[in-house]
C-alpha cells in the first residue's frame, strides 16, 4: 500500500476528532486489555514461557538460514513447492503465475499482514482476478475500500453501525436488503454471503503465523475458520508468509502458540490452529490438490546483526497496540501504513525509510507499555529510539527541533551556563506566574501545551539556588 | 536469500553446527508444559470437560459404542435440528449401530455445501485447553470440521491426552518423523469472530456448534489413579 | 535517564562509563529511597481527605515503583487513596512529544483527567514531575478544583504551600 506516514500529524488530528472512531476505539482498550491480564494471571507459568519463548526466538534467528532450508525440504518432500521471494514484487509475480496456472479468476483470501505488506489484492484485480476477503474484519474493510487499522482485527476501527450502513450497501445485489443492526445477524448475513464463494474460488490463499522445519507445515491461527475453508475447498492453497516465522519443531510452536493466544485476544487457544502440509494426498477424499508456500524476505534479512534484529521475534499478536495509550487515542490508520502501533513505529521506517517514516518512532512517549506485554520481550521503546537517532544524525525531522535539541546539549555540556540559564528562567516564569495565578494559558514556543491544557509556573528558584542556600 | 542470511549471522554467539541443529530436530525436547495438565487420569478427564465448557463445548458421557446413535438422535432433536447427518467415512463412526435410530438419516464422505450436521472421530483430545485434535486422511475429510453449521465429535476418554505435546508425539508416531497428513486441526471450541465491536458471536464461518459424544473407555482402576 | 540510560549511553567509553555505572548504582527514585533504603514505615502526617496516584511510565516501568508510595501514604494518618482505574496508563507527558505531538498528547491527558475526576478525589498524586505537571495542566484549564502535587509534599506535611498550578494565597 502506498504509505501515508509521512502525514501522520495531520491524520491524527483527524482521528481524536471522529467520534465513530473514538467510539470503537474505547471498546478496543476495555476488551482486549482485560482479557489479556485476565489470560495472563490464569496461567502461572506465563512469564517462564515469555522467557522461553525470547530464547527460542533468538536461537532460530541465529540459525535462520539452516531452519528455512530444512522447511524447504520438507515441503517438498510432501509434495509442495516453496517459492523464496526477495521483494515485494518478486512476491506478487510469483503469486500471479501460480494464480494463472490454476485458470484462477477469483481467489478466497485468508487474513495476512505480508499479503497487505505486498498490496496483494490491489495487484491482483489489476491482473484479472478478483480477491475475496474472507475474515470478517477483512471483509468489512475491503467493501469500505480500506486498509486494516489493526494486525488482528482489521476492521476495530469501524462501529456497530458502520459495519451495517457497508452490508447495506453492498449486499443488496445478494438479495439482503433488509438493514441488519446486531452484530449476530450482520455475521450471519456475511456467513452466507461467503460460503457460495468458498466452493466456487479457484485458488485460496492464507498467511501462515508459523512454519515447522520439523515436517513442512505451515500453521495459521484463526478464530472463524474462513482460513480452513479457504485452504481446503480450492485447488490450489498459496501460503504467503515472510522467513521469519520459522519454528523448529512442534514442541517449540507449543511454546509460542501458548503465549500468543493469551497475549492477543487472552483466550488460551484461538478456535482454530490448522497445519497444512503439502498437497491432498492421492487418497484424500479432500483438499487442494497444489501447495505453495511464498516465502517473503523483503529485507527482514537486513535486520539480522544490526541494533533492530530484535524486531524478528514479533509473533504479530498485536498487544502492543491493545495497550498503546498513542495508537488507542489515533488508531491504526493514522500511522499510514500497514503495521501500526508501536510494531509498526518499530517495523515500518526499515521498510519505508527514516524519511518517510520518522513520525512513527516519533509519536511515542516511551511510556514501554508495549514491551512491558509484548510475549517476545522486544524493547520496542528502545528500537524507536534507535530510528530517532537514525533520524537525527540523516537531519530527518522539523529544523527547529534539531536546534533545539542542540541548544540543549551545548548547555548540558557547560554546567555553569545551564545553571544560569535555568536560574534566569525559573525567575521569569515565576515572577510572570505569580501575577497569572501560578499558571499560564498560554507561553511563546509552547502553544503546542497550552492549547489544551495550561502550563503551571514554577516557584521562581531552582533546586541547585535553593540547595544552595542551606534550605534541607 | 539462505546463504545472505548465514553471512549475517556470522558473528552471532547463538549460532550452532547444523548437526547439533539436525539433532535438535529429530530428538524433540519438551519446552515447559503448564502444570496444570499433568494430573492423573480422573483429573486430567476433568480438566478437559471443564475446559471444553468454557468454550461453550457440549459434552454426552455415555458408557458404550452401542448407544451413540440414539444420544446424536435426542442431541439434535433437543435443538429442533433435522436428522440427516454427514460421518466421516472412518469405521470408528460409519461402524456405529445407527440402525438403533431409525430417525436418523446417514451419509457417508466428504461435507458438501448443503450438508447440516457432520460427524467425524477425533484423533485426540487435549485436556490442558479443552482442544481437539483432527487429522485428515481418506477417511476423515477435514471438510467436515468446517462446513456443516453442526459438528458432533465421537470420541473415546481414553484419547484424552495432557497437553499439545502430546497429541503431536502421537502424530509424529503415526505418520512417521518429519511427517504430516495434510491437515492437523487444533479445534478449541466452536467457530467465533469478534470482529464487530470485540463482541463474540458464535457460528463465524465455521460450525455454529460443537458437540461432543464422549464414550467412556476407561476401567474403573484407571479413573483411581494413573 | 540516570539509572538505565546513562551506563548504555556510556557504553563503551572507558572512564565515562565507569562513572555513569557508579552515578547509576548511587542514585534512586525518592519514594522507593525512602521505603526501601532508608525504611520509612512511619511518616508522623496527617492529612484528611482522598487522594489518587498516578504511576508514572518511567518509575513504574525502569524503576519498578508501584508498592512503595501506596506503602508510604498508606502511614499518611486520615488518608483515604481510592485507586485510580487506569493509573498504569501513560498521561501523555512524554518529554519533547507533549510539544511534538501535542494534539495526541492532549487527547491522552484529557482521557486521564476524566480518569482522574472519576475517582471523586480531593488530591491527585503522583511521583515524576513531568507527569504531574501535565495532569495538574489539563485539570486546571478544565476548571478544576483537584489539587496536584508530589508525593513527597504530603508526606513531608506541606500541603500548606500553593499546590502545582496554583498561585502563593494572598
Amino acid at each position: 500500500m502506498q504509505s501515508e506516514a509521512h502525514n501522520f500529524k495531520t491524520a491524527a488530528k483527524g482521528a481524536i476528532a471522529d467520534p465513530n472512531l473514538q467510539q470503537a476505539l474505547g471498546n478496543l482498550e476495555t476488551g482486549f486489555v482485560a482479557a489479556r491480564a485476565r489470560a495472563a494471571a490464569g496461567l502461572d507459568e506465563f512469564e517462564a514461557m515469555r522467557d522461553e519463548a525470547v530464547a527460542l526466538k533468538n536461537h532460530i534467528l541465529a540459525n535462520l538460514d539452516y531452519y528455512l532450508a530444512r522447511f524447504e525440504e520438507r515441503v517438498v518432500a510432501q509434495g509442495g513447492t516453496v517459492h523464496f521471494c526477495a521483494t515485494a514484487e518478486e512476491a506478487r509475480q510469483t503469486i500471479l503465475g501460480l494464480c494463472r496456472d490454476n485458470g484462477a479468476r477469483t481467489v478466497t483470501k485468508g487474513k495476512s499482514m505480508v499479503a497487505e505488506e505486498i498490496a496483494l489484492n490491489p495487484f491482483l484485480e489489476a491482473n484479472g482476478i478478483e480477491p475475496i476477503e474472507t475474515d470478517l474484519g477483512e471483509y468489512i474493510i475491503q467493501l469500505a475500500e480500506e486498509p486494516p487499522s489493526h494486525i488482528i482485527g482489521p476492521a476495530v476501527h469501524k462501529t456497530k453501525d458502520q459495519v451495517s450502513d457497508l452490508f447495506h450497501e453492498h449486499h443488496g445485489k445478494y438479495g439482503k436488503t433488509e438493514r441488519l443492526t446486531e452484530p449476530e445477524d450482520l455475521v450471519n448475513e456475511a456467513r452466507e454471503i461467503l460460503r457460495q464463494k468458498y466452493f466456487d474460488a479457484d485458488v485460496g490463499i492464507t498467511g501462515a503465523n508459523f512454519l515447522i522445519a520439523e515436517t513442512g507445515s505451515t500453521i495459521i491461527v484463526t478464530n472463524e475458520g474462513n482460513g480452513d475453508l479457504t485452504q481446503m475447498l480450492t485447488s490450489a492453497h498459496v501460503v504467503i508468509s515472510s522467513i521469519d516465522k520459522v519454528v523448529p519443531t512442534l514442541e517449540d510452536v507449543s511454546t509460542i502458540l501458548r503465549v500468543l493466544a493469551r497475549s492477543a485476544t487472552g483466550q488460551e487457544m484461538s478456535a482454530y490452529t490448522t497445519l497444512s502440509t503439502g498437497p491432498k494426498r492421492a487418497e484424500d477424499l479432500d483438499g487442494p490438490g497444489g501447495f505453495h508456500v511464498v516465502l517473503l524476505d523483503n529485507g527482514r534479512s537486513d535486520l539480522l546483526g544490526t541494533n533492530k534484529q530484535e524486531m524478528l521475534r514479533c509473533i504479530r499478536c498485536g498487544a502492543c497496540m491493545n495497550h498503546c495509550p498513542v495508537y488507542l487515542a489515533v488508531g491504526g490508520h493514522t500511522y499510514g501504513w500497514v503495521y501500526p502501533g508501536p510494531i509498526g513505529a518499530a517495523l515500518d521506517p526499515h521498510f519505508l525509510g527514516i524519511e518517510e517514516a520518522h513520525h512513527l518512532p516519533g509519536a511515542s512517549t516511551f511510556c514501554g507499555r508495549c514491551q512491558e506485554v509484548c510475549p517476545m520481550r522486544i524493547p520496542l521503546p528502545e528500537i524507536m529510539r534507535h530510528w530517532r537517532e537514525d533520524a537525527f544524525e540523516k537531519k530527518v525531522g522539523a529544523t527547529p527541533e534539531r536546534l533545539g535539541i542542540r541548544a540543549w546539549a551545548f548547555l548540558a555540556r557547560r554546567p555553569r551556563l545551564y545553571r544560569l540559564a535555568t536560574r534566569i528562567a525559573m525567575r521569569l516564569l515565576g515572577r510572570a506566574g505569580s501575577v497569572r495565578g501560578g499558571r499560564f494559558e498560554s507561553l511563546p514556543l509552547a502553544s503546542g501545551w497550552t492549547r489544551g491544557r495550561d502550563m503551571p509556573a514554577p516557584e521562581g528558584r531552582t533546586f541547585m539556588d535553593r540547595w544552595a542556600a542551606g534550605e534541607r | 536469500m539462505l546463504t545472505k542470511i548465514g553471512n549475517a549471522n556470522r558473528d552471532n554467539p547463538l549460532r550452532r553446527p547444523a548437526e547439533e541443529l539436525a539433532d535438535r530436530i529429530a530428538n524433540p525436547k519438551q519446552n515447559l508444559i503448564p502444570a496444570r495438565a499433568g494430573g492423573p487420569e480422573p483429573e486430567r478427564y476433568a480438566l478437559f470437560l471443564a475446559k471444553c465448557r468454557e468454550l461453550a463445548v457440549t459434552i454426552d458421557e455415555i458408557a458404550s459404542d452401542d448407544a451413540a446413535p440414539a444420544a446424536i438422535a435426542d442431541y439434535l432433536k433437543g435443538l429442533n435440528l433435522p436428522g440427516r447427518l454427514k460421518l466421516s467415512p472412518s469405521p470408528e463412526v460409519t461402524d456405529l449401530p445407527w440402525d438403533t435410530a431409525p430417525l436418523l438419516d446417514v451419509a457417508s464422505g466428504a461435507a458438501e455445501i448443503s450438508d447440516q450436521t457432520g460427524v467425524t472421530p477425533a484423533f485426540a483430545g487435549i485436556a490442558e485447553t479443552g482442544t481437539l485434535v483432527f487429522v485428515s486422511g481418506k477417511e476423515t475429510p477435514p471438510t467436515l470440521n468446517f462446513v456443516p453449521d453442526n459438528h458432533i465429535v465421537v470420541m473415546r476418554r481414553s484419547q484424552v491426552v495432557r497437553a499439545m505435546e502430546d497429541a503431536f508425539a502421537a502424530a509424529r508416531e503415526r505418520f512417521g518423523a518429519g511427517v504430516m497428513p495434510r491437515t492437523l486441526n487444533l479445534v478449541s471450541g466452536p467457530s467465533r469472530t469478534g470482529d464487530v465491536e470485540q463482541k463474540i458471536v458464535m457460528g463465524a464461518h465455521g460450525p455454529r456448534r460443537l458437540h461432543i459424544v464422549m464414550i467412556d473407555d476407561v476401567d474403573n482402576a484407571a479413573k483411581q489413579g494413573d | 535517564m540516570l539509572k538505565h540510560h546513562y551506563p548504555k549511553l556510556f557504553a563503551g567509553d572507558a572512564d565515562w562509563e565507569l562513572r555513569a555505572k557508579d552515578l547509576a548504582a548511587r542514585t534512586h527514585e525518592l519514594l522507593s529511597f525512602l521505603a526501601d533504603i532508608a525504611g520509612v514505615t512511619d511518616v508522623d502526617v496527617t492529612w484528611d481527605g482522598t487522594v489518587t496516584y498516578h504511576d508514572s511510565c518511567s518509575g513504574l516501568r525502569e524503576l519498578k515503583v508501584k508498592d512503595q508510595p501506596r506503602r508510604l501514604l498508606g502511614a499518611v494518618e486520615g488518608l483515604t487513596l481510592t485507586e485510580l482505574p487506569t493509573a498504569e496508563t501513560c498521561c501523555g507527558f512524554g518529554g519533547t512529544f507533549c510539544i511534538k505531538y501535542a494534539d495526541v498528547s492532549v487527547e491522552m491527558v484529557t482521557r486521564k483527567a476524566e480518569d482522574i475526576r472519576g475517582t471523586d478525589a480531593d488530591m491527585l498524586l503522583a511521583g515524576d514531575m513531568g507527569c504531574l505537571l501535565n495532569m495538574a495542566g489539563r485539570l486546571k484549564r478544565e476548571g478544576s478544583e483537584i489539587e496536584v502535587r508530589h508525593v513527597a509534599e504530603v508526606l513531608a506535611g506541606m500541603t500548606d504551600r500553593p499546590s502545582i498550578g496554583e498561585a502563593e494565597q494572598g
